[in-house]
């Protein structure tokens, strides 16, 4: 029995030799290997960022009472905020956000200090510029958390404590540290084009040059063959994990809460689960060229449901119910648990079961179309 | 008027410098409103010779003229004079018959007018009239061809340049074929028509025979194969088969230039008149074929003998290898095989002929596995290629059309790859490895990237591969295509050795002189098998196989038409 598997395995590993040897042949495709997650974690060392600095900001102080001028001098000193400007009426003040000089403008109506020398609620009007709405909502953000600090202060100087504060506190990612969610998510995305264009691409290509016939004829079971290719992307695609991962904790700063252990095998089984789907897009296609458009019908709806680029609670019903049979909606919520919160060994299975189930789905659906497609 | 449509004087080609030449010192002229036949090997230049009499490329050296004007600065002028039709010719498959026209008409800026009397005359000179509608993609091989035949006429051409247009083509579409063009030329056009196939060429009004970029003869056929009058025969032996016979022959140190198995019989070039007093009286006078010529040009055929067969044997003992049991395929509602049957002995080989398209290449498909049968049973050594399809495969060897290997591998590390999925291991798979590199002379070659091999050490390769394993069975699939005569016959050295030692074989072909190697000969023909027997049980006295086919698919066709 053991001796059989053995024997066996030896025809599976011909087939994995020739797939690296293909891979391996051709310079391009070294570079292929290389370059895509190289290529990502440098562009987005420069600039992938969700954090907004350098923000410029104009204050019309209409109120100009020490209280006043202690809550710009507040602005002035956060090290986010780069230009204060400083107007004495609306129509400059109009101008600055009209012709994009500033992001965020600050009223101060002239009864400010007024009211809350006499304890009643004062209010501040911020002006947002809408047609950056990302950034203004992250800069309203900063602006909250300056005005309620600048509560506290007046706390102890002479002024009660209001009633009610506003107090965030972002878990897990105290900072707001964006770029630790970009290079989970740059993660899924590379690893998950790798093993598409791996699996579905390599199969194709062999059906064009009619090598795919030759392996067919050949005494290897249809599991055999699909084991051969799935191995080869596995192991490329874990390199390009592990390159990106490995950037993430030397030079971004990414912290590991979690086990090695738990983070490999979430990657590997859902890399799986990801073969599955290529395979199965490559028993459809004849030719390279409708292999591509298959990996992308795939790749670009299950990346935009994934929660990287929305979140899934704010899509409509139906599409949230389709994120239970997205592979990478599991992935990230592994990712992220695992690197950030070190989540629970039950969690962990909560997630990797539903990856589990999808890889057997596919895989056998991918085995099945296999033997269908001899015809 | 001038007489000559092209005149070319030392024309050398190189493409990269220190490289040998892709074409070296020609010199010919073409004669206006004959048909040119452009023969020789895979790689000779045939199309290198096209593109440059086209101003697609330009010479290194020696000088062009084509209709009075230089391919290389007058192109476009050239262009609007002559009709291109490359090897695979740019139909799009997509598009039906009539759109393909239309599209290469507006390209060649015919008006509304010049279209609808084109079209018309080219349509029923073609007999495309009934499948205008159809997508190109749909047509047979030989309709493609034809298609693409008609949007290169549609300028108008005075010159027309057609490579390889008979490749995959069965021999009747090839026949039609030659027929229309050869009516293109009674209105004046002239015609160069590049052909592997040298029972083509013989009907061509002038050969140009190019090998490794040279130009080895120019003139007519006919008189080139007459000149072998006297010098061919056919002989037999009662007490040996035709195998046994041919490999005595080769041995035999005789003046021979070339010796090939002919149906029952083993034909034999003398390289002189009358000297088969002197060696046998056997030997029956027969007429010379062009291809007698043709090898008797390229130097004769080799006359070593094949050392694959040495360390081969066969252990199956059972006495059918393969058996076809009533297999029919359908794709909704098309038959493309019905009910096929046929049984294949130890050590026979057995061709599988049609036109394209009759289902020949979906039955050798589903005795290979490849695809399932609706109905019937294909069976490998008793073992049904459905129920244990490891099995039954781990019993044959394949070798695919067009040869395909692992392009960007090594020759080593195809040779490597192929015993690993046969399940070879150790020093076992080691010995085989040397073994196939000694036998088929590969050894120079071994960290060459295989797609770039030259195409004969391709086929060898391609073989080396398919037998290393040591199969009882081969199936090969359109195995010399493209190949030049020469190392077709090396390659069928190997397998009469093979199957001398007991392996079976299933072949299909084009090439009608090859299917004279086969012991039987199932004829496949709208699904079904027409006709199943010897070469010579198939052929009427003084027949070339040719003829038989065409002859035997009409006698189907006209019996099917009275019973309707």
């Amino acid at each position: 029995m053991f001796k059989q598997l053995f024997n066996r395995l030896s025809y599976i590993s011909a087939l994995i030799i020739k797939e690296f040897q293909i891979i391996w042949s051709d310079p391009r495709n070294r570079i292929m290997i290389l370059l895509p997650p190289l290529l990502q974690l440098t562009i987005f060392a420069f600039t992938a960022t969700f954090e907004v600095k350098n923000i410029s900001m104009v204050i019309y102080d209409k109120d100009n009472s020490i209280i006043s001028r202690s809550l710009s001098d507040k602005f002035q000193n956060t090290p986010t905020v780069h230009t204060v400007y400083h107007v004495d009426n609306e129509s400059d003040f109009k101008n600055l956000i009209d012709t994009q000089k500033v992001y965020l403008g600050l009223t101060i109506p002239p009864d400010f200090s007024r009211n809350l020398y006499a304890k009643r609620p004062a209010t501040l009007q911020f002006i947002l510029d809408g047609r950056k709405s990302n950034a203004a909502q992250i800069v309203m953000g900063y602006s909250t958390q300056i005005v309620n600090a600048f509560q506290y202060e007046l706390n102890d100087i002479s002024i009660p404590k209001p009633k009610i504060t506003i107090d965030i506190r972002h878990w897990f990612n105290p900072n707001l540290n964006y770029q630790w969610f970009i290079i989970i998510s740059l993660t899924g995305a590379i690893a998950t084009i790798m093993m598409l264009a791996i699996t579905a691409l390599a199969v194709a290509q062999e059906k064009e040059q009619g090598t795919f016939d030759q392996i067919i004829v050949a005494p290897l079971s249809s599991t055999e063959i699909l084991i051969g290719k799935t191995i080869p992307a596995l192991l490329i695609a874990l390199l390009d994990v592990s390159l990106m991962i490995g950037a993430g904790l030397l030079f971004f700063d990414l912290p590991l809460s979690g086990s090695f252990v738990s983070l490999y095998l979430s990657i590997i089984v859902f890399l799986i689960s990801i073969a599955g789907i290529g395979l199965f897009i490559s028993t459809l296609c004849q030719t390279q060229q409708q292999a591509i458009l298959g990996v992308f019908a795939f790749f670009a709806p299950t990346f935009l449901l994934s929660g990287f680029v929305a979140p899934i609670e704010n899509m409509p019903l139906f599409l949230q119910k389709l994120s239970i049979i997205n592979p990478l909606t599991y992935f990230f919520n592994l990712m992220k648990g695992i690197f950030l919160k070190d989540i629970s060994i039950p969690m962990i299975w909560e997630n990797i079961i539903p990856l589990l189930i999808i890889s057997i789905i596919t895989l056998t659906f991918a085995g099945w179309f296999f033997n269908k497609r001899l015809d | 008027m001038i007489k000559s449509i092209a005149e070319i004087s030392h024309l050398t080609k190189v493409f990269s410098l220190g490289k040998k030449p892709a074409l070296d010192d020609i010199t010919f002229t073409l004669p206006r409103g004959k048909i040119s036949g452009l023969i020789g090997p895979d790689g000779a230049g045939k199309t290198t010779l096209i593109r440059l009499l086209l101003g697609l490329l330009s010479p290194s050296q020696g000088k062009i003229r084509v209709l009075d004007l230089d391919p290389v600065t007058e192109t476009k002028d050239l262009h609007q004079k002559t009709g291109y039709m490359p090897q695979k010719f740019g139909l799009y498959e997509d598009l039906t018959v009539l759109e393909n026209m239309n599209l290469y008409a507006d390209l060649n800026g015919l008006t509304e007018q010049e279209k609808r009397t084109s079209f018309k005359q080219l349509l029923a000179m073609t007999n495309l009239t009934p499948f205008t509608e159809r997508l190109a993609g749909n047509l047979s091989g030989g309709m493609k061809q034809k298609l693409g035949l008609v949007c290169s006429l549609l300028g108008h051409p005075d010159f027309l340049l057609l490579d390889e247009p008979s490749v995959g083509v069965d021999p009747i579409s090839r026949r039609e074929l030659m027929k229309l063009v050869r009516d293109l030329t009674k209105s004046g056009i002239t015609v160069l028509w590049s052909t592997s196939y040298l029972d083509e060429a013989e009907q061509f009004d002038q050969i140009l025979l190019l090998n490794d970029g040279k130009l080895l003869f120019q003139g007519n056929p006919k008189e080139l194969t007459n000149s072998l009058d006297g010098s061919v025969f056919l002989t037999q032996n009662t007490h040996l088969n035709n195998r046994r016979l041919l490999r005595q022959i080769l041995k035999s140190q005789k003046p021979i230039i070339d010796a090939v198995i002919q149906g029952d019989s083993v034909r034999v070039v003398m390289t002189d008149k009358n000297l088969q007093r002197k060696y046998d009286t056997f030997l029956k006078q027969t007429t010379p074929r062009f291809e007698d010529a043709v090898i008797k040009i390229l130097g004769g055929a080799p006359m070593h003998e094949s050392l694959v067969a040495q360390n081969i044997s066969v252990s199956e003992t059972a006495s059918v290898m393969i058996e076809a049991d009533h297999l029919t395929k359908r794709y909704g509602s098309f038959t493309a095989a019905n009910d096929i049957t046929f049984q294949i002995k130890r050590g026979e080989i057995f061709g599988l002929l049609g036109p394209n398209g009759a289902g020949k290449s979906t039955s050798f498909k589903m005795m290979c596995g490849l695809s399932k049968p609706t109905s019937g049973n294909a069976l490998i050594t008793g073992i049904d290629m459905n129920i244990d399809p490891t099995k039954a495969r781990s019993k044959l060897g394949y070798m695919a059309q067009k040869f395909s290997l692992f392009s960007p591998l090594s020759v080593l590390q195809n040779l490597r790859f192929f015993a690993g999925i046969y399940g070879l291991k150790g020093s076992d798979k080691k010995n085989r490895i040397d073994q196939m590199i000694d036998v088929f002379n590969l050894s120079r070659y071994l960290g060459t990237p295989s797609g770039t091999l030259p195409l004969g050490y391709k086929q060898r390769l391609a073989l080396a591969c398919a037998i290393m394993h040591n199969p009882p069975i081969l199936f090969l699939d359109e195995p010399t295509s493209g190949v030049d005569p020469l190392t077709r016959r090396e390659f069928w050295n190997h397998i009469n050795s093979m199957v001398e030692k007991g392996v079976t074989v299933m072949v299909t072909t084009h090439f009608m002189d090859e299917a004279e190697y086969c012991d039987r000969i199932a004829l496949i023909y709208q699904g079904n098998a027409i006709r199943i027997g010897s070469p010579s049980q198939l052929k009427k006295q003084g027949e070339t196989m040719e003829d038989a086919f065409i002859r035997l698919i009409c006698e189907y066709d006209q019996k099917h038409e009275v019973k309707k």
